[in-house]
Formats: structure tokens, C-alpha cells, sequence
């Protein structure tokens, strides 16, 4: 007993450490701060503010003539506020911006060539006749920079060899998914170097 | 504490998510099989192949590659090259070989390739009367076909069905699933309906009213000997065997109301099992006959119920839609097939028990009654072309649509049989 508690603190400890080591490797990917410092500020447009500023200036232009005085005033403000806010926030905020921008750019990339790779997948896998089973097997697959698949290996059968067979034959009938070319290299080592197919029987 | 380790083992597994890429569609194309002209001793050696090549095609499940085609006519492994049939996009391969040992009996040797991946998934071999190769061929088919797919075959199952050929005449007929062998078990110029297969196949109960009233009956499908059952309301109707071949649930009003009775065959008991006010109608059997679906109007529109035997607890299982109608289950028990119906416009429709979503799978509207075949692929339901009624069915994924060869007259009410055992 004492042993197996022993052997079980240890593991903990080391799956702790693993973690750690894990949760280090993961900071690798996140955007580099210091490298977006050298972009001049002139030349980035705020939109969102923008837009605010047009309606608030709309609205007050849509109130009555007494208000004027206030109006300038109020333009004046936002003037002031623009300022203030290049000054103190704007480059914090440019560099999230960024940061969220690439993120998507990278988002946007992956779905379409997720979308791409499931068309193709799609029009090449037979599916057999099933009735109304409701199963799925799971590949993982090992891809090229070129999009050659260099391994394919079922992880999850779904209990039916005609089901899984028929996956086998689709996978084996193609060598290369040309769809990840063009990818930046970044995108693929992070999404599809190895990735996994499910072949599902249903929706 | 093993369990406890691994967990956390798991644990530091997964942190990474891997990209996970989903595929449920498939190819829209349908397998191309190629049914070689069987080898044989007689002339008629190409009559079994053209006869498989029939039964596998008849749903639309896959797609014949022709004869003319071909480039090679191997009849056992020796002489079969798997590359002939890769370039011709071929999925699967039957080939085979008859030979006459004496003046009927005939030995049918029969092989089952699958191309893309270049291997012998079936081997085997039947002996028989040629006079009887229809049922032979039926045979090798529905192994053929359990080969390929690993669902049964259902080529020699049968269907029931009412043929309403003019104003004043009603049939009840019973054919081979292909509309072959057609035979008339009972004829009437009152109408008649909702014929019922009993589980061994031996009788069918169905709904007459011959007497002005409906009254239900089991016909031996042999002798033809005819049995009403006796009881006390007057209205009696929707009668279904139950697959354990015990029971028999049907409907009754007593007072004016109908609702789900159940008729014991052993002790010819009968026993009430809803009391509610509304309309409780057609039942149909779970597969283990513990539990029965039945169409009811008591929350105001005809809605799902299932009803658990045992207990009487009632639960009801549809929610979307106006209209939900003539539920059965699959043969899993799982999901059920209904009419699910909207502003008027009918469709066949599935539901997984258990979800809330109902999936339409036709494309007709004005469609009644579906069967759902044995092995649970395919289904044939009623349809209405003006006001001729005949009988379409489809297959579950979708892919094939086929219609049942025209009768004179109209088709109403299919029942698909069992499984032959």
C-alpha cells in the first residue's frame, strides 16, 4: 500500500513536471511582442473608433439647432479623446489587434482547407450500405509539407469490418492530399502534419 | 488506484488537441459491381449471373458494369486479375461456376472479390435443381450481398400489400419482394386493410369489413383457412403481430373511443392498455415486443407515443410538426420510421428515439405507410400519382430511389415480411 501511494505521489510529480513542460512548449506559438514594435502607427486606421465617432457625430447633428454649441463641444471632446487614446492605449491595442488578426487569418486558412481535404475524402469514400448504424472509426494521418501521406493507421474502430474496410480502401486509393500545398508552413506544422479523419455513418 | 494513475496518465495525454477532420457524406456514386457470366456445362450458363446481377440491382444499391464491358471472363480465382477490374473503376467482382452432376441437380461454385483491396471476401458453394434457380439465386444474392455490406440480405423476403384494382374489389396480395410470384390470399368488394405478417411467416392478420363492420382475421398463408377474432366492440382494426409471435395488438372501440388492446394467442385474452379519451391508434411492436409505438391525438394534433407493456407508462416521442403518424421501429429498436407531416405535405421520415430531430428522407409528397425491410436499409412506403396508388421505396443513406413494378390497379398498405428462416 505504502509503495503504490509512493508510486502514485511520484507519478503525480511527474506528470505535473510533464505539464509543465508541455504548457512551456505551447508558449512557442504565441505571437512575439517585440518583433510588431517597429510598425509606424500612422499608417493603422482604428475603424471600430471610427465608426463610433461618425454615429455620435450623426446623432448630434440630428438634434435640434439649440444644441449646436454643445455639439462643437462635444466634437471637440472626441478630438481630445482620439488623442489621448493614440497616445496612451493605441499601441497595446494595435498589437492585440494583430495578434487577432493573424489568429483568424490562420482560423480562416484551416477551415478552408479542412473543407477542401473533407470534398475530396468525401468523393473518393464509398460508403457501404449500413441501415441505420450509428458508428464512426478515427485515422490518424501523417502528412508531407508536399501533402504525401507518409502513414495512415486506424485508432478507433467502429466495430465494423465492412464500415472500416471501406475507409481502408478510400484512404489507400490516394497518396498525396494536394490540398495542404500552398498552406503556409507554420499553418500545416501546427494543423495538418498529423491530424485525424473521422469517417462518421451518419450526420 | 491503477484506474487513478491512468487518469491522470490520460490526463497529461491530451492536453494537445489534434485537429479532428469529420467525413459522413461519401462518394454520390453507387459501388459498380460486375456479375461475371457464370462458367457452365449448358447453355444456360449466363442465367444465374443474370439473375444475381437482377437481385443485387433491384433496390438500386449498386450499379451493374455491362457484359460488353468487360475484359476478361475469369470463373474462379486462378484466372482472376485484379487489375482488369481496377481500370475499370469495378468495386466488386462475383464470379463463378455451375456444373451438372446428374439429370436436375446442379453445383454452383461462387466467388466475391473486392477490387480495392485486392481480395477474396467470399467462397462458396450451393447444390441444387436448376428448375428451382430463381430460389437459388436468391440465395447466393443475399450471401453476395451480406459479404459486401454485413447487413442480410433480404431478397427472399416477401411482401403483403391491398390492390385495389377497381371501384368495388379489393385484394390482399402477397409476392416476392421483386413483385414476382404474385398470389391472392383474399378477395372482397368491401374494403380491406393493414395486412400483418406473423414472425414465422406462416399466417397474416389483416382488417376486413365484410360484414359492414371491421372485424379483423388471421389467414393461414397455406391452407387458406380463415380466423376472425372474437370481441366485444365493434370497431375493430390495425392489427400487428407481435415478434415474439405471442401477441397480437390491434384497436378497439368499445364506446365510441379506439384505443391500443392487446389479443393473447395462447389464452385468447384480450387487455386494455390506453384509457384516454383521445384517438389511440396504429401500433407497431418494439423488437423485443416489450414496448409498442402508437399514433395518438391527445394533445390535439396526431403525435408519437411509446407505450411500455409491462407498466402501461405512456411517453411521448415526437414534438416537432403538425401531423406524425404510423411510427414503426427498426429492427435495432433504436429509431423509428414515421410519417412526418407539415401543411399538408407528407413525408417519410426517421427519428432517433432518443433526439428530438426529425429527418425526412422522401422526396414525394402524399406518402403513407412505411415498411422498413428486415435488415433495416431500406424502406417502401405508399405514394400517389394522381389516383393511382403503386409503391416507391428508397434506401436510408439516401442514395437510391426506386418504384415497385406498376399493378393493375392501386397499391396501398405494403408490409414488408421477416427475415425467411
Amino acid at each position: 500500500m505504502t509503495n503504490s501511494f509512493v508510486g502514485f505521489l511520484n507519478s503525480i510529480f511527474v506528470h505535473l513536471f510533464l505539464f509543465a513542460i508541455l504548457a512551456i512548449d505551447f508558449s512557442i506559438f504565441v505571437p512575439q511582442k517585440d518583433r510588431i514594435n517597429t510598425i509606424p502607427i500612422e499608417f493603422v486606421t482604428f475603424p471600430i473608433e471610427k465608426e463610433n465617432n461618425l454615429k455620435k457625430i450623426e446623432n448630434i447633428k440630428n438634434e435640434s439647432i439649440e444644441k449646436n454649441i454643445q455639439k462643437k463641444e462635444l466634437i471637440e471632446d472626441l478630438k481630445v479623446d482620439k488623442k489621448k487614446q493614440l497616445n496612451f492605449d493605441s499601441k497595446r491595442k494595435l498589437e492585440d489587434q494583430i495578434a487577432e488578426t493573424k489568429l483568424l487569418k490562420e482560423r480562416r486558412e484551416v477551415q478552408i482547407t479542412i473543407a477542401l481535404i473533407q470534398d475530396r475524402i468525401n468523393s473518393i469514400w464509398k460508403k457501404p450500405s449500413l441501415g441505420n448504424k450509428n458508428i464512426q472509426s478515427e485515422f490518424v494521418i501523417n502528412l508531407a509539407p508536399s501533402g504525401e501521406i507518409l502513414s495512415f493507421d486506424l485508432i478507433s474502430s467502429s466495430g465494423d469490418k465492412v464500415f472500416d474496410e471501406s475507409a481502408l480502401a478510400a484512404l489507400s486509393s490516394i497518396s498525396f492530399i494536394t490540398e495542404v500545398i500552398g498552406l503556409d508552413r507554420k499553418y500545416f506544422e501546427r494543423n495538418f502534419r498529423s491530424f485525424n479523419l473521422v469517417f462518421k455513418s451518419k450526420n | 488506484m491503477k484506474y487513478f494513475l491512468l487518469f491522470f496518465v490520460f490526463l497529461s495525454l491530451t492536453i494537445e488537441a489534434k485537429l479532428k477532420i469529420e467525413i459522413s457524406q461519401g462518394s454520390k456514386d453507387l459501388p459498380k459491381i460486375a456479375v461475371v457470366p457464370f462458367k457452365s456445362n449448358l447453355n444456360e450458363g449466363e442465367s444465374i449471373s443474370f439473375l444475381i446481377q437482377d437481385n443485387l440491382t433491384l433496390f438500386g444499391e449498386f450499379k451493374a458494369l455491362p457484359k460488353e464491358e468487360m475484359l476478361s471472363f475469369p470463373s474462379s480465382e486462378k484466372n482472376f486479375f485484379n487489375r482488369d477490374w481496377k481500370i475499370l473503376n469495378v468495386d466488386y467482382v462475383v464470379l463463378g461456376s455451375f456444373q451438372e452432376n446428374n439429370s436436375e441437380l446442379i453445383r454452383i461454385e461462387y466467388f466475391v472479390f473486392n477490387i480495392s483491396l485486392n481480395k477474396l471476401i467470399l467462397r462458396g458453394d450451393i447444390s441444387g435443381k436448376y428448375s428451382e434457380k430463381e430460389e437459388i439465386s436468391k440465395v447466393i444474392s443475399n450471401r453476395v450481398y451480406k459479404s459486401i455490406t454485413g447487413l442480410n440480405g433480404v431478397f427472399n423476403t416477401k411482401i403483403a400489400y391491398i390492390l385495389n384494382p377497381s371501384k368495388d374489389k379489393y385484394k390482399i396480395c402477397v409476392s416476392d419482394i421483386d413483385g414476382s410470384d404474385e398470389q391472392v390470399l383474399f378477395e372482397s368488394e368491401a374494403p380491406l386493410m393493414s395486412p400483418s405478417w406473423s414472425s414465422d411467416l406462416k399466417k397474416l392478420a389483416y382488417v376486413s369489413f365484410e360484414k359492414g363492420f371491421p372485424e379483423i382475421y388471421m389467414q393461414d398463408l397455406f391452407s387458406g383457412d380463415r380466423e376472425p377474432i372474437k370481441t366485444l366492440g365493434l370497431s375493430n382494426s390495425a392489427p400487428v403481430w407481435s415478434p415474439d409471435n405471442k401477441k397480437l395488438a390491434f384497436v378497439m372501440s368499445l364506446s365510441g373511443n379506439p384505443d391500443i388492446y392487446i389479443y393473447n394467442l395462447r389464452n385468447k385474452k384480450i387487455s386494455r392498455h390506453t384509457t384516454h379519451y383521445g384517438i389511440d391508434t396504429e401500433p407497431a411492436w418494439s423488437p423485443n415486443s416489450k414496448k409498442l409505438l402508437f399514433t395518438s391525438n391527445r394533445s390535439g394534433s396526431p403525435q408519437i407515443y411509446e407505450l411500455t407493456i409491462s407498466s402501461n407508462r405512456i411517453k411521448r416521442v415526437t414534438l416537432d410538426g403538425d401531423y406524425n403518424a404510423r411510427a414503426s421501429y427498426f429492427p435495432d429498436g433504436k429509431d423509428i420510421v414515421l410519417v412526418h407531416g407539415n401543411n399538408g405535405v407528407f413525408h417519410i421520415g426517421t427519428k432517433k428515439l432518443k433526439s428530438r430531430f426529425i429527418n425526412t428522407i422522401s422526396k414525394t409528397t402524399l406518402d403513407e405507410s412505411p415498411t422498413i425491410s428486415p435488415n433495416g436499409n431500406i424502406i417502401i412506403y405508399a405514394t400517389k400519382n394522381n389516383t393511382q396508388g403503386y409503391l416507391a421505396g428508397l434506401t436510408l443513406d439516401g442514395k437510391s430511389k426506386f418504384t415497385l413494378p406498376v399493378k393493375l390497379g392501386s397499391v396501398r398498405e405494403p408490409a414488408w415480411s421477416p427475415f425467411m428462416n
